[in-house]
C-alpha cells in the first residue's frame, strides 16, 4: 500500500538549496504530489520515502544516518540533484563525505542542478511503480 | 451501536473532503476518493517502532485515545435511535481522549512531544470549563441529565452553541487552535514519536472525534430523532469546521488564553445563569 500512500521526509546535507526549492515547487501548486497521495511529513517515523538533497558535509553525514534509522519499514530513500549523486559543484570540497550512497543505500537517483519539478514527480513514481 | 457503524466510514469520507476542500482552496487538485483507507492500510502494514528512551506505557496511549472516543460513539443517541449515557460520563470520556494526548508528549521524552505536551495542558484549561458548561446549559434547562435521546431546540441555547462550537475546535486541535500540533514549528506535537500502527489508531481517533462532536452538537442542541437529518447537521458542523481551519492562521497561547477566559467562560457561565433561572 505504500504505492498508494507515500508520506514524504525531506533532508539538505548541504546543497545550495536550489534543489530544496524545486522539491517544494514540485509539492506546491501546479504540480501538486497530493494526487499521488504524497504528503510532507516533519517527523522522518511518520514518513516512507526519505528525499535527500546536497552533497552529504561531513557534519551533516552523522544525522543523515540517524534520519535514515528512524525510518519505518519499508522505506525508500531518493537522492535529489547532482550534489547528492556525485558532488555536483561540491565535488572538490573539503568537508564532503560523500555522495548520498556511500552513507546509506539510495533506490532511484534524480540527476539535474537542480535538476526539474516534472523530474522529481518521476523519479518519485517509478520508485512507486518498483515496488 | 448504531453510531459507530455510521462514524466510521463517515469520519473516513470526511478526511478526504477536507483534504480535497485545502487542495481545491490552494488550486491544487488534491488526493483521490479512497485516499484515507490507503493510509490506514499502509500505516498497519508498517514497522512499529520504538523510541529506547521513551516509556513502554507509549505504546498504550493510542488505544486510551480510541476506546473513550469509540465508547462514547456508541452510547450516544443516533437519529432516530435511542442513546444510554449521562452527562458526567461524557465529560469523563472527552478529557480522557485529552489527557492521553497530553501523556503521549510527556512520555516520548522529544522536545517536540514536550512542548506539544504543554500547549495541550494550556489549551485544556482554557476550552475544558466553557465546553463543560455549554453542555450542562440545555441539561439544566430541561433538568435532564440523562441523555437517551436528543434535547429539544431552543434559542435561548444559541450562546452554549457558539461556546460549544469554539471549544469544540479548540478540543479538536484546529486551526487557529491548532497550537499542540502546529506542524510548521514543533513537527506533530505529541504525536511525533509514532509510527506504523499507533500512528493509525492516533490517526483514527481523530478523525473519530471529530465525528463525535458534531453529534454531541445535534443531540444538545438541535435532537430531533431523525438519521437524515442528523447526518445533514453533522456534515455542516464540519464543514464550517473546515472552513474555519482554512481560512485563519494560527494564534499565538495568550491570545487563545484571553480569548477563551475574557469572552467564552463568561458566556458559558451567563448562559448557565440564564437557564437556571428559566427551568
Ligand atoms: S545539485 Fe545543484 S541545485 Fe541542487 S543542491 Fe547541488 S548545487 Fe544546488
Amino acid at each position: 500500500m505504500i504505492s498508494r500512500s507515500p508520506w514524504l521526509y525531506h533532508f539538505n546535507s548541504g546543497g545550495c538549496n536550489g534543489c530544496d526549492i524545486e522539491l517544494i515547487a514540485s509539492i506546491a501548486p501546479g504540480f501538486d504530489l497530493e494526487r499521488l497521495g504524497c504528503v510532507l511529513k516533519g517527523s522522518p517515523r511518520h514518513a516512507d520515502i526519505l528525499l535527500v538533497t546536497g552533497c552529504v558535509t561531513k557534519q551533516a553525514e552523522k544525522r543523515l544516518k540517524r534520519i535514515y534509522s528512524q525510518l519505518a519499514e519499508k522505506k525508500i530513500v531518493i537522492a535529489i540533484g547532482s550534489c547528492a549523486l556525485s558532488g555536483g559543484a561540491f565535488r572538490s570540497s573539503y568537508n564532503r563525505a560523500g555522495p548520498v550512497d556511500r552513507i546509506i543505500p539510495v533506490d532511484i537517483y534524480i540527476p539535474g542542478c537542480p535538476p526539474r519539478p516534472q523530474a522529481i514527480i518521476h523519479g518519485i513514481k517509478t520508485a512507486l511503480e518498483r515496488l | 451501536m448504531i453510531g459507530l457503524a455510521f462514524a466510521l466510514p463517515v469520519s473516513i469520507f470526511f478526511n478526504w473532503l477536507e483534504r480535497k476542500l485545502r487542495a481545491r482552496s490552494q488550486f491544487r487538485i488534491g488526493p483521490p476518493l479512497l485516499q484515507p483507507i490507503y493510509d490506514l492500510i499502509k500505516l498497519f502494514g508498517k514497522q512499529n517502532l520504538r523510541n529506547i528512551r521513551a516509556s513502554p506505557l507509549l505504546s498504550f496511549l493510542p488505544l486510551l485515545y480510541l476506546v473513550p472516543i469509540t465508547l462514547l460513539i456508541s452510547r450516544l443517541p443516533f437519529g432516530p435511535w435511542p442513546g444510554n449515557i449521562d452527562l458526567i460520563s461524557i465529560f469523563f470520556l472527552l478529557a480522557l481522549a485529552s489527557i492521553s494526548s497530553f501523556l503521549s508528549g510527556v512520555l516520548s521524552f522529544s522536545p517536540y512531544g514536550y512542548f506539544g505536551a504543554r500547549r495541550e495542558l494550556l489549551q485544556l484549561v482554557s476550552y475544558e470549563a466553557p465546553l463543560v458548561l455549554a453542555i450542562l446549559s440545555p441539561a439544566i434547562l430541561y433538568s435532564d441529565f440523562f441523555l437517551d435521546r436528543g434535547f429539544g431546540f431552543s434559542l435561548i441555547l444559541h450562546p452554549a452553541c457558539l461556546v460549544f462550537f469554539l471549544s469544540s475546535l479548540a478540543k479538536l486541535r484546529r486551526s487557529p487552535f491548532d497550537l499542540p500540533n502546529a506542524i510548521q514549528e514543533i513537527v506533530e506535537g505529541p504525536f511525533t514519536e509514532f509510527s506504523g500502527p499507533a500512528l493509525a489508531l492516533i490517526h483514527l481517533s481523530e478523525w473519530l472525534e471529530t465525528f463525535c462532536l458534531s453529534s454531541l452538537f445535534y443531540i444538545l442542541f438541535i435532537g430531533i430523532p431523525n438519521l437524515w437529518l442528523h447526518l445533514f447537521s453533522i456534515f455542516c458542523f464540519f464543514l464550517l469546521m473546515v472552513l474555519i481551519d482554512i481560512l485563519t492562521p494560527r494564534w499565538k497561547i495568550e491570545r487563545l488564553m484571553r480569548f477563551f477566559w475574557i469572552f467564552t467562560f463568561p458566556l458559558a457561565v451567563i448562559e448557565v445563569g440564564i437557564c437556571w433561572w428559566l427551568s
